[in-house]
């Protein structure tokens, strides 16, 4: 459009004047910064090309030992509302953040100052909820480019193409270097990881995770170097979802092991192997001072009166778990290193390395074989295992005891777990057992799903002239479902104890629950049991012909939403068993028993059954996920079944006048 | 929707601790994890910043005290702890467990942000065991200089065996404190130039957190400090003010506002307006009065009391329409609310308006738009009050009327929810599953029937049912709902902008934008109403909001929207369920602990008389047979303290159930509380409530019967079509036979 050519003035004066106000008018600037969309909107920026580039460098004047350089690039298609980019990266004293910000183009490998008007910069501190404290920190970036629109565009339609993200970081030991997504919060046309591996380096790459994504690779030899880039096209943009395992179970990614160098005078050996990888951490531990007077008499005045071994090694686990409470620092290398035992003692808190740590003294002062060890749990790292010598791997500590020929893993940071027993995060993981200057691998038994069965009985009687369902409930847990249970009771104050247990109990909404009484509060090896008193005058509903009858009253297990692309992760093996009975009152018969249904594929199976027997109806729900996970091709039919058993809380039976 | 009642406390320590893990109880017999064997605060007005300081001794009964009290944030900067052995030993927090967080944020504004620099701690208490006491002390500095309002519950969320209250001044004081129950047992002592007033309470019970709102002043544990003389009761409230009294009062500017957006200019472009009746002028004002508190929340305007801004807005009404309308009766109104005390000091006077319109008094008092929960909306309900109007000469007040400020009542303070469930959509949908059930050849009768009732109960609610809800709000629960959504920053200028004349609303619009980035349109509503219970888990279709009611007292602020998916509605083995009670909304109840919690205090406070009407239309197709016995819908209770009704009807194949429950009483005591109980439980027996309709399955003859039936139909209109396409042709014939003999011709 050109108003120029549509202004005929005979006045040149008015006629610039006019032209200037109709120019003015045309080149309208919108306001850029534009309104953030609240989580619930969903961005449509997106990223064009995205890559990140691994080099290695060593000098000896400036660091002592080699480094990594990460330089990752976005190439950003920003869209109203959000006309800006946030960008986040994370340092502490093994990472620094050389520079990130805005570029002006793709091609440029620094970020462009003159660009600061238009940028906000902010350094927050890592707030981890499962740690009380770490040391890294996390540099903010955002960015929004000026636009210039006419004046009759709507908002709507706005975008912006091509923004450019730099970032330069620095990685100050080899041993720490991160692993490598493809993946990103946004939607990538196009992603690339290239590593620069120079001779002088013995690097290894692990590919986790390729399984069925389609990533191209190639190899270039140099003299100096070898590069190898991996290409990605059309990544998915991944936002959290319930139940989302960690990416590093199932997400594409790299892992960067370093072997050794020669590049150092003397030569640097990083992890070659399992061996690098064990006597790496046996020289953090070693630096431990695990020698304080008081352990004895403590261990001694713990046990004295107990009668056998089982009962000491009971004792000691169950007095770490009860009177030290998890909190973890991790400042530094304390990210890695054990805390003294005797520190653990005295501050009564510490993180699963320093409760590991004095569990481990404690039994050994006891006269027992116990070893620190380290495993990585599921959920986190069960991509990996110890075939793999990367600091990667692991993520946690815990006590293996030799005992009567038997090995037991004792995890001092699960609260309630009994001797023998088995939190769900270390099932079947491998586990590196110290040796001395040896080690050992094995595997933490996987149970069987049974053995965190959890059950419901209901029996319930029908008074037809007052209309009120009554009856009686009893409830087992188990396993996971049991020490969840404990741990929240307890972490109620006692005199809200009776409400929780009201409450965590509680059947459904349309009745009211009495005598409760629970049994196995103090013996962690026991089942819990749970009995009470229930009755319901809302679930009856008088028709002209008899009556309507609400039966179903089993516990709703949360759906996940319609567009998943990620497994779902229960973090328990699910085992839900619960039975409804109901007497039917004289003179009055069931129409029509509904139809049983099962179902059953690889990762679960589910059942609703129906029966009559004599006066009595009965039915059953029983819901089983064998290994706590539902993978991708079955979400469709977990949601199906989710729905179904939802949907049937709110079916009902007919009863006849006979 | 179902108020929810509160006891408020202030709880300085305990909002800043985190609680973490747990563990076995030790002590037997007693339920509580924690005691404060002594809690002190200090009051310190000597220097020329105000402190406070607390300090706390915290006895850990149990393993879960000690992990609840073993590690905690603090936005202080100012805090000492130690531990105190069992054997007497004192243990001192080392450094490297205090972890002090800072965001490093330039200040800076971009997207309506700004940059804050944050500094907090994180503390970790170790050695920490059962049995220890946690000695701590925080010292907040910069607490409020004016004194008054200073108020204080001793009472904490524990036991606490001692507490100690001391208020220190210079020489210069004045001092009083009081306590509905207590005497004033302060003890005084100088020393050194130090004037210590002290008040030491054993014994104190651990204040709970409930639904109820008892008066603060009847609380045994509230105590209330002022350090400016009383004025003495409202009675002896000047008879006259003197124009520079008035003036004193007045203090014209609404902070934020400039001169060009005065309440005389605004006003003055009302009049203009000529759709505007008096009636509408009045309540416009009052409105952009009301609002304009909160578009000045950066402004000095802000940080007044509400004493304050009740005393701006109502002098900045009084006089415009004494200004602009000459010939009105207007009186400026001095009241108390009814949370305070008889004696009355400087800034606890609260002013107000009252306008004679159309021959009857309309009261107006300036709301507290950013308390959700609306209380102080209603702290003006049934007190005495005097009326003031502007002597002969112009030049000040002269007291008229001694009066009582209106009461409301359960109607003037209704909700009225009408629900409109059609399920007529069946029918079309129903042939459909006929067609795709029999659509097969190979089928027999048998197996068609079979998958006509398969299908049905595949369908899904929506295919089957429409819902429309209009709800109106009227009186002081309008003001709770306005007071919500106001809080909402970008929904109350759409929502408000709309609803004015174009010149107001462009004046508001400039306003709005200093301190916001544009403007957002109704669809926010949306979000405010998702939360709303009854509308849970539901979809909201279109939603349009009727605005009058938003400007004028009398009228109800209105919603209509169409709820696209619910959950009430389900169809489950060939019936369709529908949670009627659900409809209604969740009902207030009282469990045995808040009924003991009720009997101990002796007496609750409700907000206001209010009732919530709901009506149900439920159209019901042919098809569908009732299954219910519906005399169970028919049944009332009916006390002085309030009601619950329900009923239905049943005409030409539309079912109208109609429920009503009202509040009648605000204060209610604990003899009389059951009367409130058997209201709520009458209410709560129809939340449960469900209608079940069965819709008719045809017998394999019926299904084949019904698809001939379409079939023929559907052959009618293709006949129909064939048959008019036919009459085209020959009509185009005869005329081209015309054409031709015409042509011939």
């Amino acid at each position: 459009m050109n108003y120029l050519n549509c202004l005929k003035f005979k006045n040149p004066i008015i006629q610039a004047i006019k032209a200037s106000v109709y120019l003015s008018i045309y080149f309208f600037s919108l306001l850029v910064c534009g309104q953030s969309s609240d989580s619930e909107q969903l961005s449509k920026n997106k990223v064009n090309d995205s890559s990140t580039k691994v080099s290695f460098y060593y000098n000896k004047w400036v660091d002592d030992q080699p480094v990594a350089y990460l330089e990752k690039k976005k190439n950003y298609h920003l869209a109203w509302p959000d006309l800006y980019f946030a960008e986040r990266e994370y340092y502490n004293d093994q990472v620094e953040v050389i520079q990130m910000g805005p570029a002006k183009k793709a091609s440029k490998n620094y970020v462009d100052k003159k660009l600061n008007k238009r940028t906000i910069s902010s350094d927050v501190p890592l707030d981890n909820p499962s740690v009380f404290h770490d040391d890294s920190r996390i540099k903010v970036v955002f960015y929004g480019p000026m636009v210039m629109v006419p004046i009759y565009q709507s908002k709507e339609s706005i975008s912006v193409d091509n923004v450019h993200y730099y970032a330069k970081l620095k990685h100050k030991d080899l041993r720490y270097l991160p692993p490598l997504y493809f993946h990103d919060e946004k939607f990538a046309k196009h992603k690339t990881i290239q590593i620069e591996i120079p001779k002088w380096l013995d690097l290894d790459i692990k590919e986790v995770n390729f399984g069925t994504y389609k990533i191209e690779k190639e190899v270039v030899e140099k003299a100096s170097k070898t590069i190898i880039t991996y290409t990605m096209n059309f990544l998915t943009g991944v936002k959290k979802k319930d139940f989302e395992p960690s990416w590093a179970t199932y997400k594409p990614h790299l892992l960067l092991i370093p072997k050794s160098t020669n590049k150092k005078k003397g030569g640097l050996t990083y992890f070659r192997n399992t061996n690098d990888l064990y006597q790496w951490y046996k020289g953090l531990v070693d630096q431990m001072d695990n020698t304080w007077p008081e352990l004895k008499p403590l261990v001694t005045e713990l046990l004295k009166d107990c009668n056998s071994d089982e009962e000491k090694i009971d004792r000691l686990y169950y007095w770490v778990q009860d009177n030290i409470r998890y909190l973890a620092f991790e400042d530094g290398i304390a990210g890695f290193k054990p805390e003294n035992s005797m520190t653990v003692f005295e501050d009564k808190f510490g993180d699963c390395k320093g409760m590991a740590n004095l569990l481990t003294e404690m039994l050994k002062e006891a006269g027992f074989d116990a070893n620190l060890s380290w495993i990585g749990t599921r959920g986190k790292k069960a991509s990996y295992d110890y075939s793999i010598p990367s600091l990667m791997v692991d993520n946690h500590m815990i006590s293996t005891l030799f005992y009567k020929d038997s090995t037991y893993f004792l995890d001092p940071t699960e609260k309630y777990c009994s001797f023998g027993d088995y939190a769900y995060r270390i099932q079947g993981r491998p586990v590196l057992i110290s040796q001395g200057d040896s080690f050992k691998v094995e595997n933490v038994p996987d149970f069987h799903v049974d053995s965190t069965k959890y059950t419901k009985d209901y029996h319930s009687d029908i008074n037809l002239e007052t209309g009120i369902i009554r009856g009686t409930a009893n409830i087992a847990l188990n396993g996971e479902k049991k020490r969840q249970f404990l741990r929240a009771y307890y972490s109620v104050k006692k005199k809200d104890r009776l409400d929780f247990l009201y409450s965590f109990f509680d059947i459904s909404n349309r009745s009211e629950e009495s005598n409760i009484v629970v049994k196995g509060l103090d013996d962690r090896s026991a089942q819990v049991n749970v009995q009470m008193e229930y009755s319901n005058e809302n679930d009856l509903i008088k028709t002209e012909e008899g009556y309507y009858l609400n039966y179903d009253y089993s516990e709703i297990v949360k759906s996940i939403s319609k567009y998943r692309s990620a497994p779902v992760a229960l973090g328990q093996k699910l085992n839900k068993e619960e039975m409804f009975e109901i007497k039917l009152p004289t003179g009055y018969e069931l129409v029509d028993l509904p139809e049983s249904t099962l179902f059953e594929n690889d990762d679960f199976s589910f059942m609703h059954s129906y029966e009559i027997d004599g006066d009595v109806f009965r039915f059953r729900s029983k819901i089983v996920v064998f290994d706590g996970e539902i993978q991708i091709p079955n979400l469709p039919e977990w949601m199906w079944v989710l729905k179904f058993a939802e949907e049937n809380t709110k079916n009902v039976i007919k009863l006849k006048r006979i | 929707m179902t108020r929810v009642f509160k006891i408020i406390f202030s709880c300085l320590l305990f909002h800043s601790l985190v609680a973490s893990a747990n563990n076995q109880e030790l002590i037997e017999g007693d339920s509580e994890s924690v005691r404060i064997i002594k809690r002190e605060l200090t009051y310190s007005f000597v220097g020329k910043t105000p402190i406070l300081k607390e300090r706390n001794l915290i006895k850990l009964l149990d393993q879960n005290a000690v992990n609840s009290f073993g590690d905690f944030y603090s936005y202080q900067k100012n805090f000492d702890f130690k531990i105190i052995k069992a054997d007497g030993s004192i243990k001192v927090i080392e450094d490297k467990h205090i972890i002090k967080l800072d965001s490093k944020v330039p200040d800076k504004m971009l997207f309506g942000r700004k940059g804050k620099k944050k500094v907090h701690y994180k503390i970790a208490i170790a050695g920490l065991e059962l049995g220890d006491v946690l000695d701590v002390s925080f010292y907040h500095k910069g607490i409020s200089k004016k004194g008054n309002g200073i108020n204080e519950f001793i009472a904490i969320g524990y036991s606490i065996d001692t507490c100690s209250i001391v208020y220190e001044f210079g020489p210069k004081h004045f001092f009083r404190a009081e306590n509905y129950n207590y005497e004033q047992n302060f003890e005084r002592t100088v020393n050194e130039g130090v004037t210590r007033y002290t008040l030491l309470v054993q014994n104190i019970k651990p204040l709970e957190d409930g639904r109820y709102i008892i008066s603060k002043r009847k609380n045994p544990y509230y105590i209330s400090f002022y350090n400016s003389k009383s004025l003495g009761t409202l009675q002896d409230l000047k008879s006259t003010f003197t124009l520079p009294e008035v003036r004193q009062l007045k203090r014209t500017k609404i902070g934020g506002l400039s001169a060009k957006y005065s309440p005389n200019k605004v006003y003055s472009a009302l009049l203009k307006d000529t759709e505007n009746e008096l009636e509408d002028r009045v309540n416009l004002l009052y409105h952009y009065l009301e609002y304009g508190s909160i578009y000045t929340k950066y402004s000095q305007y802000s940080y007044l009391t509400f004493q304050e801004r009740s005393r701006q807005f109502a002098f900045n009404m009084f006089s415009t329409l004494n200004k602009k309308e000459k010939g009105l009766e207007v009186e400026l109104v001095a009241l108390k609310s009814r949370y305070n005390n008889e004696q009355l000091v400087d800034n606890n006077v609260n002013w107000g308006v009252r306008v004679k319109l159309k021959g009857q008094w309309e009261y107006f008092s300036c709301p507290e738009l950013f308390v959700k929960n609306g209380e102080n909306n209603h702290r003006f309900e049934g007190v005495d009050a005097l009326g003031y109007r502007l002597n002969e000469e112009q030049d000040g007040l002269l007291l008229t009327n001694e009066i009582v400020w209106p009461k409301s009542t359960y109607l003037d303070n209704r909700i009225e929810t009408d629900l409109n469930i059609s399920l007529s959509n069946f029918l079309k949908v129903s042939n459909r599953v006929i067609k795709d059930a029999t659509k097969s050849q190979e089928d027999d009768d048998e197996r068609k029937v079979f998958n006509y009732r398969n299908l049905l109960r595949k369908l899904k609610e929506t295919e089957i049912s429409e819902v429309k809800l209009k709800r109106s709000v009227f009186g002081e629960s309008k003001d709770d709902l306005l007071a919500v959504l106001a809080g909402e920053k970008f929904i109350k200028k759409e929502f408000l902008i709309n609803a004015m004349p174009d010149r107001i609303r462009k004046k508001l619009r400039e306003i709005f934008n200093r301190n916001y980035v544009g403007l957002v349109a109704d669809v926010e509503i949306e979000d405010y109403l998702k939360q709303n219970p009854i509308l849970k888990d539901t979809e909201i279709g279109s939603v349009d909001l009727i605005r009058p009611g938003i400007f004028n007292q009398t009228k109800p602020l209105s919603v209509e929207f169409d709820l696209v998916r619910s959950n009430y509605i389900h169809n489950v083995d060939e019936k369709l369920i529908i949670d009627v009670g659900f409809l209604i909304g969740g009902q207030l109840s009282f469990d045995k602990n808040e009924k003991e919690k009720i009997d101990e205090l002796g007496e609750i406070e409700f907000l206001y008389p209010r009732s919530y009407q709901y009506t149900i239309h439920l159209e019901l197709p042919s098809g569908f047979k009732l299954l219910n016995d519906l005399s169970d819908f028919n049944y009332e209770l009916v006390n002085d303290y309030g009601f619950f009704k329900s009923s239905y009807e049943l005409n030409d194949g539309v079912l109208l159930l109609h429920t009503e429950k009202a509040y009648l009483q605000t204060d209610i005591s604990s003899e009389e509380i059951h009367f409130l109980y058997d209201v709520t439980e009458a209410a709560d027996r129809y939340y449960h409530k469900r209608i079940v309709l069965e819709y008719e399955t045809p017998s394999s003859q019926e299904l084949v019967k019904k698809e001939v039936e379409l079939e023929v139909i559907e052959d009618e209109m293709e006949i129909d079509q064939e048959t008019e396409i036919l009459d085209e042709v020959i009509e185009e014939e005869v005329k081209a036979e015309v054409e031709i003999n015409e042509n011939v011709k």
